[in-house]
């Protein structure tokens, strides 16, 4: 067998590190040299010597322990499809390569001249779309994230697609390669674009399904305010009857020169069902001055779930706001992993409590989002933001991670974190326009 | 430490200044109060040629200038004089008034027992910024400007600057803080003789080092922090 052919063993030798290299260029992952000796050692030499045995069957070893390795460095499983598909794209790469060298230098014999070209050709295909793809994910990734069930449908179409292709492969005349290989091509590319409509259609229902969602608890947010502004309206109303009465009963310490009757009336009765209710209500103003209604609600309700967590929560909101240039989606969701973790943070603690505050500066409108935490936990600033940590158990502390990750790929937004005992302060700087 | 007062309340305001002079009178430290007014008009005719080291503010003073303006006038003029605001808990806006006018404290009127308490102790914070002022010339600090404000940072207190992928920010590390603004890391690494260029996208400032794991290619800090360093940089760590 010649070595340089391009349906020699060497091809598929030279294609494994290109494989690793587009996942390790899409996922950003780092290999530390141990990484590498240990890749070398249980994912090339074995699938080279598979390979000799078996053919492109043992391409499925490779397939295995890679996934095996990225989930290891990633503890992800979802990118299971990543892996998935770059090899389908990588097989029609090498179809197209194939197929481009044979017309560009049909005739020519001189085989390591074909071999050479095509490899040039695939690996800037390779390239190309590495970059590509890359983009493609970090725009979806940005916007919204995949749900279970979108990861699923295409993991089992980007599987049965990669069977369909191994069985056509292995049925490649080797006698008559180029025409195979054409033939191969035709039916790769008609099923590959009819997988890409699909896969298109699936993620626009997705992402419509999401929004839709986004927009139904939007509109549940916004209700809980509506229903938050009639409640305070009906005690205003209370107050005003009560009033009179209360200015009555006033009426009868002072007539009887009972002072001291009169002292812890007013300082029991009246001014601390007055705090109460004030604290509820100077928020509900505040509000007033939001005035990006998603927001609103989104923050209205975190104001009654601090209340339902007995936490105080208070609320600064002195001049308006009206805009902040950025994904609206995006916007509620840093919101909403602030406060839930400041509201979290503030519970079941001594004198817990939640401040947050919108202020226009100069350059920027700053959000502040303070709360008071359990001190005896000795927290670091830079611990807070590694993946699942979190001072309440596990699985709770995915959304620090997550907003640093979301203000990351913000260009015009910036977060400071400081730790002042008590309090745990938290700014997000959104540029003005 | 030159004190002003104003308060649109007259009795109020002989009660503010009857607790300070008591205090001032018992410690000796130097207090004085050299204006104590109803009218804000007073402060700003103060102000003019004149200036103290605290201001005690109500909030809302009667006049068409409120406390909140009376301070943005002070800031203008002074950036570090102590500024207290003297307001109720429904005014309250604790959060906005300490960025924008980097007030010192509030004082709760509404309950008047804690009022003298409050006041005294704000009072000595007052006075240790005050002395603090003078002695801030030893420690060598330079500025941040991230897009809202602009922080003083003392070079002690650096950890690592880290440079974000794929967006021209900088986090710097403290102690217990990031602070995030724009810049290129080009332009920190020669700020002082401790920081090095450990990694392209790491400044690491020597004397917080723990210790160093050339193998990984680790630096760990006193505080608890890792950061990374290449392999040709790593070298002139040793």
């Amino acid at each position: 067998m010649e070595l340089f052919t391009m349906d020699s063993p060497l091809t598929a030798i030279i294609q494994l590190p290109l494989l690793l290299y587009f996942y390790t260029y899409v996922l950003d992952l780092h290999w530390s040299k141990k990484n590498l000796i240990s890749i070398v050692l249980f994912l090339f030499l074995p699938t080279i010597v598979l390979y000799f045995f078996f053919g492109p069957l043992g391409i499925s070893y490779y397939l295995a322990i890679l996934l095996l390795f990225i989930y290891r460095k990633t503890k992800d499983f979802g990118h299971a499809i990543h892996v998935f598909i770059a090899f389908i794209i990588l097989v029609i790469g090498d179809n197209i390569s194939n197929i481009i060298t044979f017309y560009l230098f049909n005739g020519i014999t001189n085989e390591l001249i074909m071999f050479i070209s095509y490899f040039t050709i695939y690996i800037t295909f390779i390239k190309l779309f590495a970059y590509c793809y890359k983009k493609i994910m970090e725009h979806l990734i940005k916007r919204w994230v995949f749900n279970s069930y979108v990861a699923y449908i295409l993991l089992f179409l980007s599987i049965v697609t990669l069977i369909f292709m191994y069985i056509n492969i292995m049925a490649i005349d080797h006698d008559n390669f180029y025409e195979s290989v054409q033939n191969n091509l035709a039916m790769f590319l008609i099923y590959f674009v009819l997988l890409m409509i699909s896969i298109f259609v699936i993620l626009y229902l997705a992402f419509k399904q999401y929004k839709m969602k986004q927009r139904e608890q939007e509109m549940k947010n916004f209700e809980s305010y509506v229903t938050s502004i009639e409640q305070i309206n009906q005690s205003m109303r209370k107050f005003k009857h009560d009033y009179i009465n209360i200015l009555s009963s006033l009426r009868t310490f002072i007539d009887n020169k009972n002072y001291e009757g009169l002292h812890t009336y007013f300082y029991d009765h009246i001014l601390e069902a007055n705090h109460h209710e004030q604290l509820n209500q100077q928020a509900m103003m505040m509000l007033n001055n939001l005035k990006i209604n998603s927001l609103k609600g989104l923050v209205t309700t975190k104001i009654l779930q601090a209340q339902s967590h007995q936490v105080p929560f208070y609320i600064e909101i002195v001049e308006e706001i009206t805009d902040i240039s950025i994904d609206p989606i995006i916007l509620n969701r840093m919101v909403g992993i602030l406060l839930d973790n400041a509201i979290e943070a503030a519970r079941g603690v001594e004198n817990g409590e939640v401040r947050m505050a919108f202020i226009h500066m100069d350059e920027v409108i700053l959000l502040v989002v303070n709360n008071t935490f359990d001190k005896q936990i000795a927290i670091k600033v830079h611990e807070i933001y590694q993946e699942g940590f979190s001072t309440k158990g596990e699985n709770r502390g995915l959304g620090l991670a997550n907003l640093r990750q979301m203000i990351n790929n913000l260009h015009n937004v910036n977060l400071n974190t400081k730790i002042n005992s008590p309090y745990f302060i938290q700014e997000v700087e959104f540029q003005k326009e | 430490m030159d004190i002003v007062i104003c308060e649109d309340d007259i009795v109020q305001l002989e009660k503010v200044k009857e607790a300070i002079e008591n205090y001032a009178m018992i410690e000796e430290n130097g207090m004085k109060i050299v204006l104590a007014t109803t009218n804000p008009d007073d402060v700003l005719s103060f102000v003019e040629d004149g200036k103290a080291d605290c201001y005690f503010f109500d909030i809302d003073l009667n006049h068409k200038i409120t406390g909140i303006a009376l301070g943005s006038k002070i800031r203008e003029k002074d950036p570090i004089a102590s500024l207290v605001y003297i307001t109720t808990h429904a005014e309250m806006s604790y959060l906005t008034f300490i960025y924008k006018l980097a007030a010192l404290d509030f004082i709760i009127k509404d309950n008047p027992d804690t009022l003298k308490d409050k006041l005294l102790s704000t009072l000595k914070e007052a006075h240790r910024r005050y002395l603090k002022i003078g002695e801030q010339d030893n420690v060598k600090k330079f500025q941040i400007k991230t897009t809202g404000r602009t922080h003083n940072i003392d070079f002690q207190s650096v950890y690592f600057f880290e440079a974000c992928t794929g967006s021209h920010k900088i986090i710097l590390h403290l102690e217990n803080e990031h602070l995030e603004f724009y810049g290129r890391l080009k332009d920190y690494e020669d700020l002082h003789e401790d920081f090095y260029r450990c990694h392209k996208s790491f400044i690491v400032n020597k004397i917080k080092i723990k210790n160093i794991d050339s193998k990984e290619r680790i630096i760990f800090l006193d505080n608890g922090e890792v950061c990374n360093a290449s392999a040709r940089l790593i070298k002139g760590l040793k």
